[in-house]
């Protein structure tokens, strides 16, 4: 394995060298960015399954994520206060149903709640993730492009005004499922990292093992050329549609860990640039159509930004401009260097292995 | 900066010469596309990259002046804007929808119908939402928040029912 491979590690760990020196808390650190990490790069893997190796130019990955979130902050409170028979409102009564609910709530009902979030977030993810390309998903790769990133915020604009879902523009706190699992206190914030840390993996290892597969080698033909596909006796309407499904999937796991992690929902967060560019950007930066790279590029990012976050009343002093500016700035210029200098990313996509196992390489 | 702009008896200076900027420009995007060398290549550019390039059209130096052209005019109409609406650094981000919808509904390939799909798309969300709003239900404003949905709609619908856009109708003779 070349050194490049890990290079976001290798970043991330220099910046929690410079963290721990500096004097900031590195505990808090390590967890917070653990979390980052592992949401950001699920959401990122699955948008490299789709436009890193199938093609398919996802502008929309926001509503997905948005929809995981929505499952968990509207449907599981309110499947919890069924179970428990709390009286009133969730979203109008929340502080009340939302206390009454964590002195009902027992270890064993918040993980089967917590799976539940999970599963449904995953189907919901994947019927939209289906639903949202099905106006063009027949057509030319720009419509279908222009079609994903319009209706990409479409559930920001229902979440924020249709308040009974998640509370409109005042959002919605959960009952505390995490802290009844983990404990509170610190002890939350460790299982919270475990939880998306583990998740983040096994998702990882999940899409790696889709991308040998010969799905995943259908869908590199698609990407090279569609028509290829369909020559060669697959449909690719339908690999489109699949691919788009098992990225909602994806990625709507990775909004309902989010939502459950930070312990409420407001649907005003969900934007286009956090949900859609900026993995779009971890993407390119990591290497498109390389699951590693994409973690590498996740890396990254997340370090800058938590750097930024650590240091910004000493940025703030040298810069004399709000550093939440900087990081705009910095990530647009960091996607204009990757596409001018290197547009295959740091991480690059290697050959397929076929050949050389074939040992075709090798006799010759 | 509504002040700064100027007025015809009441009427905002805006609301008079952006219509005639509008075909002005139209017009002229128009010769540039169909009537000089330049504009042509850029079209043939489009239409298939590879039989422009072997053609002998420097396809990378007409993607630059389309760009610069479109720069060009978006900047000029963000200039505008300001004489109309306040403007954020997100404005524009706001608008992409809109712009998107505009385009599709109008038809992607024709000077005219990006102009008719906006006007259409105007006539759509505004005054259109607003009565069909207040004749359906007794508190328009309860359903009129949904508007932002209403440009996501139209892509959606135009591309499954119209996918040529607009413009296309006229061509079906």
């Amino acid at each position: 394995m070349r050194w490049i491979s890990l290079v976001g590690l290798y970043i991330y760990l220099l910046s929690a060298a410079l963290v721990a020196l500096t004097g900031q808390d590195l505990l808090s650190y390590v967890l917070g960015s653990i979390v980052d990490v592992a949401i950001f790069a699920i959401i990122a893997l699955s948008l490299n399954l789709e436009a890193g190796i199938g093609g398919i130019p996802n502008f929309g990955k926001v509503l997905t994520v948005t929809a995981g979130a929505f499952v968990v902050g509207g449907l599981i409170p309110r499947v919890a206060m069924a179970i428990y028979g709390v009286k009133g409102d969730f979203v109008y009564d929340n502080p009340a149903v939302v206390s009454a609910l964590s002195q009902a709530l027992d270890l064993w009902t918040s993980a089967a709640l917590v799976s539940a979030a999970l599963i449904l977030s995953a189907a919901v993810g994947a019927v939209l993730g289906m639903a949202m390309a099905a106006p063009a998903v027949r057509l030319r790769e720009d419509y279908l492009a222009i079609t994903l990133l319009a209706l990409g915020d479409f559930l920001f604009y229902v979440g924020r005004y249709y308040e009974p879902l998640v509370g409109g523009t005042l959002g919605v706190s959960l009952p505390p499922l995490l802290e009844k699992i983990f404990g509170g206190g610190a002890a939350r914030y460790l299982g919270a990292s475990l939880l998306t840390g583990a998740a983040a993996l096994l998702l990882y290892l999940l899409t790696e093992r889709v991308t040998s597969s010969p799905y995943g080698r259908a869908l590199r033909v698609h990407r090279e050329d569609p028509e290829l596909v369909e020559v060669m006796g697959r449909s690719a309407t339908r690999l489109r549609l699949w691919a788009l499904a098992i990225g909602g999937a994806l990625s709507a796991v990775a909004g309902a860990l989010y939502a459950l992690y930070v312990g409420a929902v407001f649907a005003g967060s969900f934007t286009r640039i956090t949900y859609t560019f900026y993995p779009w950007l971890m993407m390119i930066l990591g290497g498109m159509g390389n699951n590693l790279g994409v973690v590498n590029g996740v890396f990254i990012f997340v370090t800058l930004r938590r750097l930024i976050d650590i240091y910004k009343y000493e940025l703030s002093a040298v810069l004399g401009f709000d550093p939440v500016w900087l990081a705009y700035i910095l990530f647009g210029a960091i996607a204009l260097a990757i596409i001018a200098l290197r547009p295959e990313g740091l991480v690059p996509e290697e050959p397929t292995p076929l050949a050389k196992k074939a040992g075709v390489l090798k006799s010759k | 900066m509504k002040s700064a702009d100027f007025h015809i008896a009441y009427i905002q200076g805006l609301a008079v010469a952006g219509p005639l900027i509008m075909v002005a420009v139209a017009f002229s995007l128009y010769l540039f596309l169909y009537r000089t060398k330049l504009g042509v290549a850029l079209r043939a550019a489009v239409e298939n990259e590879e039989l422009a390039r072997s053609l002998g059209i420097d396809v990378d130096k007409a993607f630059l002046i389309a760009w610069v052209v479109a720069g060009l005019l978006a900047g000029y109409s963000g200039a505008l804007f300001t004489l109309y609406f306040s403007v954020e650094p997100d404005t524009g981000w706001m608008m992409l929808a809109n712009i998107f919808a505009a385009s599709i509904v109008g038809g992607l390939t024709s000077v005219f119908g990006a102009i008719l799909g906006a006007y259409f798309m105007g006539f759509v969300e505004a005054p259109l939402a607003t009565w069909v709003a207040s004749a359906a239900t007794g508190e328009p404003y309860l359903v009129l928040q949904y508007r932002p949905l209403l440009p996501l709609i139209a892509v959606a619908l135009s591309l499954l029912v119209l996918p040529r856009g607009l413009t296309s109708l006229a061509r079906w003779k």
